[in-house]
């Protein structure tokens, strides 16, 4: 009898609530164990066949008339979201950061970083000053970027879990698109080139959903399994946010 | 987010309902369904959706751009969801699985997969009724996990759940599932 339990070998299909080194175990597990690949199957069968059988109800051709009907009355007259302090302060409404402002921000915040720390040898304070500035804008880069790579993750497992819900995929993968190069231009310049480069190797599937037009094409989906992405953009979001814990334990 | 976006998202914050309905209309098929998924019907889920859109309108100040707007506008309404299924009938003890063996549930059935097992109108109802026995979290958890992809540290908060209970959830709606689609091995 294996010693892998049915709850871990749910967890372990989910890729999700172990950790890293019982999911070797596991792996490890299956490779010498021919009963639990079975347990396995059966399991991703049972899976199957609960998702292909879920009840799917589409809304019906009156869908959007009938809800915004009753949307409409409940935030047109009189509802407005702005609070008093935003409509006064309309004005500086266009010195809002944008998303691309706010990445050539962080962009610069790097910069100034790697060029104070340029100086640590010279001055004391500086190196003080040059070491603030490179954790905080290397923290604001962490934060933005995990949120990045989750969202990309999210993109991706519609294209290979629902490629008949290609709309989502879709918008979701051209709102990402172009931060997604603004970050891999801050990874490399940061000298992250794993990063750089596995934020490059997104481009191309994320262009590919953003293209796509109404259900995603069978041959991205199974590229996006076989290479492992949506796992890979998991872990790296995953690693960054670890590493941004420590670093506030550590300021602590 | 794109430029037109990010224009509907201003309009919106200044009142502008109509441009709410532009920058909301194309997200609203998608988030139904992930309601309707939730609730299991779609007059359910169409409440659910309404409740979730007012919410945004009224926290459209708080999205602050670091997630896609689409995220943030499902993430609302699995919430909204969630709460319709916390407001439903009260949970029933009847629990069918059996938890003696860790090991045993997913051992594979000698005459095929669940496939084979029942079909057409059988194999519906049989689903239907394990489904109609998940409880609220149960459901709301392998919904979350299975069909939206939330990992378990969001759906965890989401259910009011600890970690190791959303575990526990998820874990047993898969065995009641596994038992509603392989009768011969229950019964037996």
């Amino acid at each position: 009898m294996s010693l892998v339990s049915d709850q871990e070998l749910v967890l372990f299909h989910y890729r999700d609530g172990l950790d890293p080194a019982r999911l070797h175990e596991i792996e490890d597990a299956l490779f010498f164990d021919a009963e639990l690949r079975l347990r396995l199957a059966a399991l991703r069968e049972t899976l199957a066949a609960a998702a292909e059988a879920w009840p799917r109800c589409e809304a019906d051709a009156d869908f959007e008339q009938r809800l915004w009907q009753r949307v409409m009355p409940a935030i047109g007259a009189g509802a407005s979201p702005a609070p008093w302090h935003r409509r006064w302060l309309a004005w500086i409404e266009p010195l809002r950061p944008a998303p691309v402002a706010l990445a050539s921000l962080v962009l610069a915040a790097l910069a100034i970083g790697y060029l104070l720390g340029q100086q640590r040898s010279v001055d004391a304070p500086a190196a003080a000053a040059s070491l603030l500035a490179e954790d905080a804008s290397a923290r604001v880069l962490r934060a933005y970027l995990a949120a990045h790579l989750q969202d990309t993750e999210r993109a991706m497992l519609v294209a290979t879990h629902s490629p008949g819900d290609g709309e989502s995929a879709q918008q979701l993968a051209s709102d990402l698109l172009e931060s997604n190069r603004l970050f891999a231009a801050a990874a490399e310049r940061a000298g992250k080139r794993a990063l750089g480069q596995f934020l490059r190797e997104l481009e191309p599937v994320l262009i590919e959903l953003s293209n796509e037009d109404g259900a995603v094409a069978p041959a991205l989906g199974d590229e996006i399994r076989q290479r492992d992405l949506a796992f890979k953009a998991r872990a790296a979001a995953a690693a960054l946010q670890r590493r941004e814990f420590a670093t506030a334990a550590q300021s602590l | 987010m794109t430029d037109a976006q990010a224009q509907w998202i201003k309009a919106a914050r200044r009142g502008d309902a109509q441009a709410f309905r532009h920058l909301v209309e194309p997200h609203a098929r998608p988030l139904h369904r992930v309601c309707q998924r939730l609730l299991g019907d779609a007059a359910s889920a169409e409440d659910a959706l309404q409740d979730a859109l007012i919410n945004a309108w009224r926290g459209l100040e708080r999205f602050d751009g670091r997630s896609a707007f689409g995220s943030w506008l499902h993430r609302i309404a699995v919430n909204a969801a969630l709460g319709q299924l916390r407001q439903r009938r009260p949970e029933t003890g009847f629990d069918p699985v059996d938890e003696d063996d860790p090991h045993a549930g997913f051992l594979p059935e000698a005459g095929g997969d669940p496939f084979e097992h029942a079909s057409g109108h059988q194999f519906g109802q049989r689903l239907a009724d394990a489904m109609a026995g998940l409880s609220h979290a149960e459901r709301g958890a392998f919904v979350l996990r299975h069909f939206e992809h939330y990992p378990l540290d969001e759906i965890a908060p989401a259910l009011g759940l600890n970690v190791n209970a959303c575990k526990q959830a998820i874990f047993r709606a898969v065995r009641k599932l596994r038992i509603a689609l392989a009768p011969s091995r229950s019964e037996s």
